[in-house]
């Protein structure tokens, strides 16, 4: 009952707030509109309008390869620069003054981010996340509308056709910059020193970006040409774009999902510790993150790390225990197991390998061992002593340490310790006196 | 395999004949044809096209409808141009797929040639008699040249689907091809595609050059659609794989086993009259009905003769287990429904996990794998008993009180069976001569 009053409430705040804030927004129309002179015209409709359209497509957004979500506002920011050949300063119909200028789009645009945010703290997103969200969106549409009013004043390209077009491509290039640093600002990884990373998930949004701009232009075009046609041409290629790419996005789900699924059924089969997989993989990412790998070799290692025991779901088979097996068979059927799907055939050739020691008497080091290999070995065998012998945080790393001698990388086992410091893990109380 | 050769050089031969007789229908071109404005999109319909993707299995479908249906609407506003021609000119440009060349397939291009441009001589002369017979020599109304895209696209892509499907089943027959799920979506898909496709030729027709590169960016758009189904498939696909193999490792009588009960209800579905989709359902829930093997303790795995009601338990649990896990992947939570519903259980046996569906009746899905897979259990040794023979089989099947054996999938079964002329278990009279011996 109390969910259900509490549900109501939301809904209620919700309404109230837009209602609010479109009014706010009517309300700065008019005053627009008193300033420049005149009651609340066409130009005026055109504001309430575009910020209802901002707000509306704001609820919507489209996940990216990256796990990014891009708001479809984008279109609707796109197109209000072109929506009337009035738009474009210098740009005039038969004596019609171009009224509808940067301070009236700016001015819809900020009523409608603001509505949207107040519909997602409304539907209880984290007031932070929103508030991030605000100010990216802000800037980001801030600057695509501006560096297309700077550029259309100038006489870039003047007469020719393709002068929108240039317009339109110089200003979204401008707003995806603006985009990616805001998002290497806001997840914060301009600090940690996770740039690269940072910059790969910036691009593999530029996808969405582009087609949802595109679709905005197109929109913006064709409302010349075929009037309310155009949103036809508009919805069509949005639903296309959200569809392909949630599907898109399900696809690396559907991957993740099964191979946490698959990676815990040695475990309630009792092959392996329950947990050990999740373990594994949470610690191998981290010394990956503090290595500084690129964002594929990340999802590789974590992956591997997840699916590094699955060798085991064939120990409940009679004769595989009455005929005896290896760590190498079993890293063996593992890996077999993982290169049957296609996408994981990289990580198939990780977990053959995991087994391997890091270097072999008379070597310096066993120099094609993959990276993951090594991280996931010393991750497996820390989290092994830790929660299948008992040992405590302090001496497993102690063990491990004397296993650097052959089997395990030093380098990953100072991350190792890196990462277990920075967790506050050592300083754990000794359970068990190292021989 | 020379009578099949001889076959599909004939339809082959037919297909691109008719093809050649409608691009001589179309000619000629007229005097306002724009050339260059025809290579774009011959250039755009070749590149969609050749990235055709496998959306079922051996189902390739691309977004080069949206280029047909532009190029369409642009020459019907243009005086004296020809849309028939120019669409049927275009479709020629298509019949190349990356899978073709990669597999050396001559037949597929030929076929698709002569599919390709019938579909679009079809579509063209459909949205020519539209915009003239609405328009009637004036500057078209908008209204009405939507009318004629709508139509010309749904033409195009049930002539084209008609005709690919036609062509799939005379070549391959239907046995050898999974069933084709989804279809319903991806049709709609293709003529809401085909509708934008013309839109656009509107919208370039009524602009300048400057729109062709945002159109461009549109049948990429397009294109994306269809490689995310073809991705998501994949996905599909290749996790099911990894499960089978997980499943049969080191195990060969699994392996025959889920094969068998994969097969048995594909013949059920057959009888039933299942869609595409429900077909699709059925079988992957066969792959993964025996994955709570995998939990199952070995002293339980390794027991010869009838396991009590404790181990029975024991068994049952750690296959929920498993099944919870699955339940978690979100494209196989209707499929462990299936399976988890088609256990026959010990009465008041209740794991209280949830997502389960165990106290209502069982679903026709969960049936016909109850079905599919006591047959089969029956019809092979196992580490128990001999094999049953088939009659005796279907025999204990229908004694059985538990709904989940229902008659009525049981008599498909046995007419499936029949229709494809195969008998499972050993032969009757060794097993009459053995019960004979017995009493």
């Amino acid at each position: 009952m109390r969910d259900r009053l509490k549900g109501h409430a939301a809904r209620w705040v919700w309404l109230v707030t837009t209602v609010l804030t479109i009014g706010s927004a009517l309300g700065s129309a008019v005053l627009f509109q008193r300033e420049v002179g005149g009651a609340i015209g066409e130009d005026g409709w055109w504001i309430i309008g575009a910020a209802a359209a901002i707000a509306v497509s704001g609820i919507f957004e489209v996940p990216t390869a990256s796990g990014n979500r891009l708001t479809s506002s984008y279109i609707v920011v796109a197109a209000l620069p072109l929506i009337s050949t009035r738009i474009i300063p210098g740009e005039t119909v038969a004596g019609v003054e171009p009224v509808f200028t940067l301070q009236a789009s700016l001015s819809a645009m900020l009523a409608g981010v603001a509505a949207v945010a107040v519909y997602r703290t409304s539907r209880g997103t984290d007031q932070r996340e929103v508030a991030g969200n605000l100010v990216r969106r802000l800037l980001v549409f801030g600057a695509y509308l501006g560096i297309f009013d700077v550029i259309a004043s100038s006489d870039l390209f003047a007469g020719s056709e393709w002068r929108r077009l240039v317009l339109l491509s110089v200003a979204a290039i401008c707003a995806f910059l603006t985009e990616a640093i805001a998002d290497l600002v806001f997840t914060g990884r301009v600090f940690g020193g996770r740039i690269r990373h940072g910059l790969a998930s910036s691009a593999s949004d530029a996808a969405v970006f582009v087609s949802l701009i595109a679709t905005g232009a197109l929109f913006g075009l064709a409302y010349e040409a075929i009037g309310e046609w155009a949103l036809a041409v508009a919805v069509l290629p949005y639903a296309f774009t959200a569809g392909a790419f949630r599907r898109l996005s399900q696809t690396k789900r559907t991957y993740e999902q099964t191979l946490v699924a698959l990676a815990q059924i040695p475990e309630v089969g009792g092959h392996t510790q329950l947990g050990h997989a999740d373990r594994t993989n949470d610690l191998a990412t981290a010394i990956a993150e503090r290595i500084g790998v690129s964002p594929r070799e990340h999802e590789r290692i974590s992956y591997a790390a997840f699916l590094h025991d699955i060798g085991r779901i064939t120990l409940n088979e009679p004769s595989i225990l009455r005929q005896g097996f290896t760590d190498v068979d079993l890293a063996g059927w593992g890996a077999e197991i993982v290169g049957e799907t296609k996408y994981l055939e990289d990580v198939a050739t990780i977990v053959r390998r995991q087994h391997e020691p890091f270097r072999s008497p008379g070597e310096v080091s066993n120099p094609d061992l993959p990276l993951a290999s090594r991280i996931i070995k010393v991750c497996s065998a820390y989290d092994e002593s830790v929660h299948e012998m008992g040992f405590s945080p302090l001496e497993a790393l102690e063990r491990i340490h004397r296993g650097t001698v052959y089997d395990f990388d030093p380098d990953v086992v100072r991350e190792l310790r890196g990462v277990l410091e920075r967790r506050g893990m050592l300083n754990q109380p000794t359970t068990v006196t190292p021989a | 395999m020379r009578p099949e050769k001889r076959k599909r050089f004939l339809i082959g031969a037919i297909y691109v004949m008719a093809g050649f007789v409608a691009l001589a229908f179309a000619w000629p071109p007229g005097d306002s044809f724009d050339w260059p404005l025809w290579s774009i999109f011959t250039v755009a319909f070749f590149l969609l096209s050749f990235q055709s993707v496998e959306v079922n299995d051996r189902q390739y479908v691309s977004s080069s409808m949206m280029v047909v249906l532009t190029a369409g609407v642009y020459f019907a506003l243009e005086p004296d141009a020809s849309p028939v021609l120019a669409m049927s000119l275009l479709a020629a440009a298509g019949p190349l797929t990356r899978s073709d060349i990669a597999r050396r397939r001559v037949f597929v291009p030929a076929f698709n040639f002569g599919q390709l441009i019938l579909s679009a001589f079809a579509a063209g002369t459909v949205l020519a008699f539209l915009i003239d017979e609405l328009a009637g020599g004036s500057r078209p109304n908008l209204t009405d040249v939507m009318v004629a895209t709508g139509s010309a696209a749904l033409v195009y892509t049930a002539i084209n689907n008609v005709l690919v499907q036609i062509g799939a089943r005379l070549v391959y027959g239907t046995r050898q091809i999974i069933p084709w799920s989804r279809l319903g979506i991806l049709f709609l898909s293709q003529v809401l595609m085909g509708a934008l496709g013309g839109l656009l030729g509107v919208v370039l027709w009524d602009s300048n050059a400057a729109t062709i590169p945002l159109v461009l960016i549109v049948y990429v758009v397009g294109h994306l659609v269809f490689l995310s189904y073809s991705k998501l498939r994949e996905a599909h696909e290749s996790t099911l794989k990894g499960f089978i193999l997980a499943l049969e490792a080191r195990d060969l009588y699994t392996r025959g086993h889920t094969e068998r009960v994969a097969y048995f209800c594909r013949l059920i579905g057959e009888q039933l009259a299942f869609t595409g989709t429900q077909m699709e359902r059925m079988r992957w829930a066969a792959i993964i009905h025996d994955m709570g093997k995998l939990a199952v303790p070995v002293e339980i795995m390794e027991k010869q003769g009838r396991l009590t009601d404790s181990e029975y338990r024991a068994l049952r649990t750690a296959s929920h287990k498993v099944d919870d896990l699955l339940s978690d992947v979100d494209f196989l939570n209707p499929m462990v429904q299936i399976c988890s519903g088609s256990h026959p259980r010990l009465p008041h046996e209740d794991f209280g996990q949830s997502g389960h569906s165990h106290t209502t009746r069982p679903t026709l899905e969960q049936k016909v794998l109850a079905v599919a897979d006591a047959f089969d259990a029956m019809t092979s040794t196992r580490g128990y008993r001999m094999a049953f023979s088939q009659r005796r089989a279907f025999e204990t099947l229908r004694d059985d009180e538990t709904p989940l054996y229902d008659n009525d999938v049981i008599d498909a079964l046995e007419r499936g069976l029949a229709g494809v002329g195969r008998s499972y278990g050993p032969p009757e009279i060794a097993l009459e001569s053995e019960e004979a011996a017995n009493a």
